[in-house]
């Protein structure tokens, strides 16, 4: 079932009168929350635990939510929780596990497919390359997808700013590229 | 022609849509954004790690469902005072999952998933803390440790906004050291008239800093029924209600995860006494309730701090029975005027007085004259386990664990109210 975002804060307002509403909100966001924190804290088993950990105060605090973005209100959630996490912990490189099921979700030749892990593992090396705060903002937009103006509600910068800010990070992994050619 | 931001934005929101973008970008860097979704895109997760997660979520419901049994408590007297409770540590949490997680409930099935029916009151845990100076070596955090308590609390005022990085270091500290941290945002000590016109915005954007910083609690303004340190003015309780809602969208804004508590309301019957000074805690309330000024809170305030018999005493007390002087006569009277509110009690101020071993007791306080120091550690240790067992009640703060401030040896307020005494001075 698939749900709009009128929809989505239609169940979180009725989640603060009946906990049994929030189960949409979950299974809207339970695969992107997880990617989320699987890529900011680098293991599965973690990411696991902290995505309950995200439902869990969501859930405890679904009486805070003011009927904006559901997404922008719950990756908020997921960005302390794993910024207190990373904090305790030293960054891991992403486990075999993972670098596989990535490789492994689409139909390709052999080839295609070597050709395909080598690009992706260049970018992964860039990616760990980017300061923190510019890795969270492609994570809240590409696996968050959430619009500007949603991070902008999370960072408390303007959605101009985000957007600009993004396209730099382009053109940094841009000029990587063209350099490893 | 839109700017190349706007066109690398769209050609994102195609891509993660499904849709064809549309926008026009150079080939490699398409590509590029092709890879990054390719490299981001969310994981499609198992039936079985959905539930899992699920599941674990809804442990710490489970947790507050189970009311634990009365624990073993130990306290010693005079130096060195300490508070034992068991049976109320995170410990029973951690096990009781690890039984669930085996159990062939927390396994789950499709047809559990989504559809179990989850808890109809959001959950509630009591937790408790106290009061202690945190600075560069937060002295007292073994000891608190000990006691099994999970936040420390500090005090400002609007003043201390000028000095918001020595906050944030003491925050940190303090999360370092495995705490909470409650913030009890007081009004100005005199320095700001209730008339500046921009007053309430001024408050909201410090506690937003506050939360910014990582403030896990924030009290706003307690004993606003009382007036103004200097003038006696009184903020109003309308004007109250509006302060309320200020600051506390500036802390949401801030950081969603910051508990937000209205300032509890100093305890009090003097309002006949002191008309225009004082209004009595129980119509402060009642009025805000009408204003419907709770609306953007987590938690409603309270303060116990007159007591002189135990706390699950109903009678007993030398002076008279109004209700401030006993705590279940307090939560009952707060629970007939708060109960529409749906929201659980906090008490951010609760402590007992002992005047023992002090060289001076100024008569305002010949109240607390009999209360020894063996007492005064004994019933705030049951007043924890007695706060533990009421359903609504979500955190207590003890007033005060290491109190030092001997520069007025005639106030009470710090050395009659502290559990040790610190020699550092």
């Amino acid at each position: 079932m698939s749900l709009n975002k009128e929809d989505l804060s239609d169940a979180m307002e009725k989640s603060k009168h009946d906990l049994t509403a929030f189960a949409p909100v979950y299974e809207a966001y339970v695969d992107r929350i997880f990617t989320y924190c699987r890529h900011r804290v680098g293991s599965v088993q973690d990411a696991e635990d902290l995505t309950a950990k995200v439902f869990q105060r969501a859930m405890e605090r679904c009486h805070s939510f003011r009927g904006k973005s559901v997404g922008a209100w719950l990756f908020k959630i997921a960005y302390h929780i794993t910024i207190d996490h990373y904090r305790s912990r030293s960054p891991q490189a992403l486990s075999d596990e993972v670098l596989l099921t990535l490789s492994d979700s689409k139909q390709s030749s052999p080839l295609e497919t070597v050709i395909q892990n080598e690009r992706l593992g260049m970018l992964q090396q860039w990616l760990d390359e980017l300061e923190e705060d510019k890795r969270n903002l492609l994570l809240l937009r590409i696996t968050g997808g959430l619009s500007a103006p949603e991070i902008a509600e999370i960072t408390g910068k303007s959605a101009g700013a985000i957007r600009t800010e993004i396209h730099r990070i382009i053109q940094k992994l841009k000029e990587n590229a063209l350099q490893n050619q | 022609m839109s700017s190349p931001e706007k066109r690398t934005d769209r050609y994102l929101d195609d891509v993660l849509q499904g849709n064809n973008p549309q926008a026009d970008l150079p080939a490699d860097e398409a590509n590029l954004l092709n890879d990054l979704v390719t490299h981001y895109q969310a994981d499609s997760l198992s039936i079985e790690r959905k539930n899992r997660m699920w599941q674990k979520a809804q442990i710490p419901v489970e947790k507050a469902k189970r009311q634990p049994a009365p624990g073993s408590w130990i306290w010693r007297s005079v130096a060195g005072l300490l508070l034992l409770m068991l049976g109320l540590s995170g410990g029973y949490g951690y096990f009781a999952y690890q039984q669930y997680a085996d159990s062939p409930e927390a396994r789950g099935t499709i047809a559990n998933y989504p559809d179990e029916p989850l808890f109809a009151e959001p959950p509630l845990i009591f937790e408790y803390g106290g009061y202690a100076r945190i600075g560069y070596f937060f002295p007292a955090a073994n000891l608190m440790r000990e006691a099994n308590m999970e936040w420390v609390g500090m005090v400002l005022s609007m003043e201390a906004a000028a000095d918001i990085e020595n906050i944030r270091e003491q925050i940190d500290y303090a999360h370092e050291n495995g705490f909470k941290v409650f913030i009890s945002l007081r009004k100005p000590d005199g320095l700001m008239d209730f008339d500046s016109s921009n007053f309430p915005g001024v408050l909201a954007e410090f506690a937003g800093e506050l939360a910014l910083a990582g403030a896990d609690a924030i009290e706003i303004w307690s004993g606003g029924n009382i007036g103004h340190p200097i003038s006696r003015k009184l903020l109003g309780t309308a004007s109250y209600a509006d302060l309320l809602n200020a600051v506390a969208t500036a802390i949401r804004e801030a950081n969603p995860d910051t508990l937000i508590i209205s300032g509890a309301p100093a305890p009090t019957g003097a309002e006949t006494t002191f008309p225009g000074q004082i209004v009595n805690d129980d119509n402060f309330l009642r009025e805000l309730v009408e204003l419907n000024a709770f609306e953007d809170v987590d938690c409603i305030g309270m303060h116990y701090v007159e007591g002189i018999v135990p706390p699950a005493a109903t009678d007993g007390d030398s002076r008279d029975d109004y209700y401030t002087r006993y705590l279940p006569a307090m939560l009952e009277a707060y629970r007939s005027i708060l109960n529409e509110t749906n929201k659980p009690l906090c008490l951010t101020e609760i402590g007992y007085v002992s005047l023992e071993g002090m060289d001076v007791i100024l008569s305002a306080f010949q109240w607390a004259a009999q209360t020894s120091r063996e007492e005064q550690a004994q019933w705030t240790a049951e007043a924890m386990e007695y706060l533990a067992q009421q359903p609504d009640v979500a955190l207590a703060m003890v007033w005060h664990v290491d109190y030092n401030d001997y520069t007025d040896p005639e106030d009470p307020t710090g050395r009659g109210y502290s559990l040790t005494f610190p020699v550092d001075g």
